[in-house]
């Protein structure tokens, strides 16, 4: 369980977070919805280490610290797929281990047949799926993700969510994920936070009671909650 | 060619602007003369010697300018007064404290080090700042940082930096040759055939300057190139 106790948190006068408490399950999706400006991605550079918290804790986070999915893709124009990925691997790994961590991460975002291609050869989502190959082949257990399927056309991110899904469920890694889209949180988290801000609060914590894969966006389920969302989120406006 | 004849028969003096044929004659036994070698070893060694401590010394003080805010405001002023001041005032003064020979090295350092700098400087202010906190957040070594993101970002403006220095340096080489008079040097050969108005070797001596810069870009592009391609290989 990783843990974040009344954190505090304000940035050029305002009060992002204030005394903000929230508990991330282990091994699972988390996702925190919310509108734009709330103060999602400031708790995310906190989780991450990027910037530190005013006042307050954070307990439970990986001593390897957290692997990072951004917002806009983080990939390096002049190095090949796997260069990238290898980039961030740490240099006391042995040949083998990188080897085998590239490979493993390669295969579970489909990337390995392109392995050799610089990212200026790749579609738009192979080349967004280069950052996840990336966090994958450190092998840290938190993964944070800032709105990683932003701007991408509906077919694309439902085929990356999905993958996603996939990746997930073959994995024990801890996910937060940021998101001000409802569909998004539903088709790829196990617990959705929906937030409101700032000073960022908890609206409401829903479990999603799905198998991470094959999720439909026209699952009953799925379509009960998403309602339930979308009135959350309207009446916080 | 048809043009340069074209104006010889305009001008009608071969003092002022001889034949393309004479001149090309003039060529073909000056190459042959005991001392033709020597000038064009000891200006190409001047150039390239020039050169090569100018490039090293303008990316330690770019990336020094780089990594120290104070000591780039102690540099910045320094790279624009030796651009602002006219050349010959340099050579005037270099005159004093340097011995004749390498005079001319000295002053192609000068007009080179400061778009060496700027270049460099410039190219690692273009360095991905997304990309460097990536690499940040994950730990990534600080040597590796340099080597993959920060030498990758420089190499475009050092290269335009080294051909703008190639063609920078030949001119004013051959410029403070001229005016401080090495024993062996195209410019003091420059000299000594206008003071004897023998305007068919001056012009036989610029058309070797011109060959030796067109060589020598020529040269530059082709190893700079197997350098990238090396590069990508690896």
């Amino acid at each position: 369980m990783i843990q974040a106790e009344a954190l505090s948190k304000k940035k050029g006068g305002t009060v992002i977070l204030n005394e903000f408490s929230l508990e991330i399950k282990t091994g699972r999706v988390t996702a925190l919805l919310g509108p734009s400006g709330s103060g999602k991605t400031t708790l995310l550079r906190l989780l991450g280490g990027i910037d530190l918290p005013d006042q307050g804790v954070l307990r439970g986070l990986p001593e390897t610290g957290p692997a990072f999915v951004f917002q806009d893709h983080r990939v390096i124009p002049w190095l090949n797929v796997e260069e990238n990925v290898a980039f961030a691997l740490p240099e006391d790994w042995t040949a083998e281990q990188r080897e085998q961590a590239i490979d493993e991460s390669l295969t579970l975002t489909r990337l390995t047949s392109l392995r050799r291609r610089l990212p200026n050869a790749l579609s738009g989502g192979q080349a967004s799926r280069i950052d996840l190959a990336r966090a994958l082949a450190t092998g840290r257990r938190l993964m944070l993700l800032d709105e990683p399927f932003k701007g991408l056309d509906l077919e694309l991110k439902l085929e990356l969510m999905e993958d996603f899904g996939i990746i997930m469920s073959q994995s024990e890694v801890t996910a937060v994920l940021v998101t001000h889209d409802l569909d998004e949180a539903l088709l790829t988290a196990d617990t959705v936070v929906v937030v409101s801000g700032p000073p960022l609060r908890i609206v409401e914590v829903l479990e999603v009671p799905l198998a991470k894969v094959g999720r439909s966006m026209f699952d009953p389920a799925l379509n009960a909650l998403r309602q339930r969302l979308y009135r959350l989120l309207v009446s916080e406006k | 060619m048809l043009l340069w004849h074209a104006g010889y028969r305009l001008v009608g003096s071969s003092l002022i602007l001889p034949s393309p044929l004479s001149v090309f004659a003039r060529l073909s036994t000056l190459i042959f003369e005991q001392d033709f070698l020597l000038a064009v070893l000891w200006s190409v060694y001047r150039v390239v010697m020039s050169l090569v401590l100018a490039v090293g010394l303008g990316v330690i003080l770019g990336g020094v300018s780089f990594v120290s805010p104070v000591l780039r405001r102690l540099i910045a002023p320094a790279m624009l007064a030796i651009r602002s001041a006219p050349v010959v005032s340099f050579i005037v003064l270099a005159t004093l404290w340097v011995d004749s020979n390498y005079v001319p090295i000295l002053i192609s350092i000068l007009m080179c080090l400061p778009v060496v700098w700027g270049n460099v400087l410039q190219g690692l202010r273009a360095v991905d700042e997304r990309l460097v906190e990536m690499a940040t957040l994950y730990g990534v070594r600080r040597a590796r940082v340099w080597k993959q993101l920060y030498l990758r970002s420089v190499w475009p403006y050092l290269s335009a930096a080294l051909f703008t220095c190639l063609g920078l340096g030949f001119k004013v080489t051959v410029a403070a040759e001229v005016l401080t008079s090495p024993r062996y040097a195209i410019g003091y050969r420059l000299y000594v055939s206008k003071l004897y108005l023998d305007t068919e070797e001056a012009y036989a001596w610029t058309f070797v300057i011109l060959i030796l810069s067109l060589l020598f870009e020529v040269w530059l592009k082709v190893f700079l190139n197997r350098l990238r391609k090396r590069r990508e290989a690896a």
